[in-house]
């Protein structure tokens, strides 16, 4: 694979370049000059993308962060341009300022999890108040088409990983598969058909405030019960599906995140159990004996995540090192399915807090 | 000195680029290395053994 030269794009102020006004012709040039994520773009006219930066409350020379593995400075102007490529409204700014602030921390690995050959995509989860200002789906159908905010916070994400971060396939991105969920992973907690508290309030947050977490993950696994009565049987189910052996979560550690559907959570949450309960619950249920992972596997990643080289005296190791590692939340809309989101492993989640401009 | 296989080459080099080392030595070993056994990956260590001295020594 022949990975296009973005050099050009990386470094100073963005270039403004004059196109016929033909909408093909554009596409094909964003096209040919590697700048999309293969789907057509809107093109980012001077117009749109200082509306763009208006919609972010801050100067467009304003540096959010280096974006690895290139680590070019992403400022408020690039970010607005790859924005508006993707389709977002203006309003939609602040959170994705937010979420390159968390993801450019060192502890979320994101040098790493770009060039990784592993497939995940940074999955933008979204707490609190700014999930209805900016209409982002939390309910029905909330990881697959149908909602702008969505789509597009999450595929403006992967467009700076691309043209910012050079997370080109072939040239810094190397993942052997792929995953649907590099084009756009963006949705929110449905904190209002949860029984518990919103999840970034068990982060150090209030209820009133605004979050994104941003989390190295997996595609979406499903969980499917339709028919437990009882708290018990339901943990079994969920516990025994996600204990599995061949997840980077096991073998590398860190935060993994199970999505409960409301009614999912409802049976639980009617049974006594707060979300703490469930989550010591599962993670007392998914022990791995030892004997079902390949020998020269664990001697190698027993080097790595030390908690695989003590098992317990049945043989069993913990799926998580520490309980708060499985992030237990609430989304969704009717229906009994939930769904379980493993990590990338060398990464831990980041929270930032997402301010709105006032009005 | 990285150690890197020979799929991973134009990654390494940009990313020494970025982290502003692109002077650092990189030894390619060919691609993929993980089904190797234990004796195997002894015999590759030989035989890049002598380059990795000779670079390391060479490193500022």
């Amino acid at each position: 694979m022949n990975a296009p030269d973005t050099s050009a794009f990386l470094t100073g102020p963005a270039a403004r370049i004059a196109l016929a006004p033909d909408f093909a012709a554009v596409q094909e040039h964003f096209e040919r000059q590697g700048w999309t994520d293969g789907l057509p773009i809107v093109p980012p006219t001077p117009d749109l993308v200082a509306a763009m930066v208006a919609g972010s409350g801050l100067s467009a020379d304003t540096v959010i962060a280096p974006i690895a593995p290139a680590l070019a400075p992403l400022t408020v102007e690039k970010l607005a341009i790859n924005a508006v490529m993707a389709g977002c409204r203006p309003e939609y700014m602040p959170l994705l300022v937010a979420t390159f602030r968390a993801l450019a921390r060192p502890g979320f690995n994101l040098a790493g999890f770009q060039a990784t050959t592993h497939p995940g995509g940074p999955l933008v989860w979204v707490n609190g108040p700014v999930r209805a200002c900016l209409g982002i789906n939390c309910s029905t159908n909330m990881f697959g088409p149908g909602v702008r905010a969505n789509a597009t916070i999450g595929r403006a994400v992967r467009l700076v990983m691309i043209n910012i971060g050079e997370g080109i396939p072939g040239k810094g991105d190397f993942a052997t598969h792929g995953n649907p969920c590099k084009y756009s992973y963006c949705a929110g907690e449905n904190e209002e058909q949860s029984p518990w508290p919103p999840l970034h309030t068990t982060l150090g947050y209030s209820r009133e405030d605004s979050t994104v977490l941003v989390l190295a993950a997996e595609g979406p696994h499903n969980i499917n019960d339709h028919h437990s009565q009882r708290a018990e049987d339901l943990l079994t189910t969920l516990a025994d599906t996600m204990n599995v052996i061949g997840a980077n979560t096991f073998y590398l550690g860190n935060e993994a995140m199970l999505v409960l559907s409301p009614e999912h959570a409802a049976l639980l949450a009617n049974a006594g159990m707060s979300r703490e309960d469930v989550r010591d619950a599962l993670c007392a249920r998914m022990r791995v004996d030892l004997a079902r992972v390949p020998a020269a596997n664990h001697a190698r990643l027993a080097t790595i995540r030390k908690s695989l080289a003590h098992p317990a005296a049945d043989n069993t190791v913990g799926w998580f090192d520490d309980p708060a590692q499985l992030l237990v939340t609430v989304a969704g809309g009717p229906g009994l399915h939930s769904l379980f989101i493993p990590g990338f492993g060398i990464s831990t989640m980041q929270v930032e807090r997402v301010d709105l401009p006032t009005a | 000195v990285n150690l890197i296989t020979d799929v991973f080459r134009d990654l390494t080099r940009a990313r020494l680029a970025a982290v502003g080392r692109p002077d650092l030595p990189v030894i390619c070993l060919p691609h993929p290395t993980a089904p190797l056994d234990v004796q195997q990956v002894g015999q590759l260590a030989d035989t890049i053994l002598a380059d990795v001295l000779r670079l390391a020594g060479q490193s500022t």
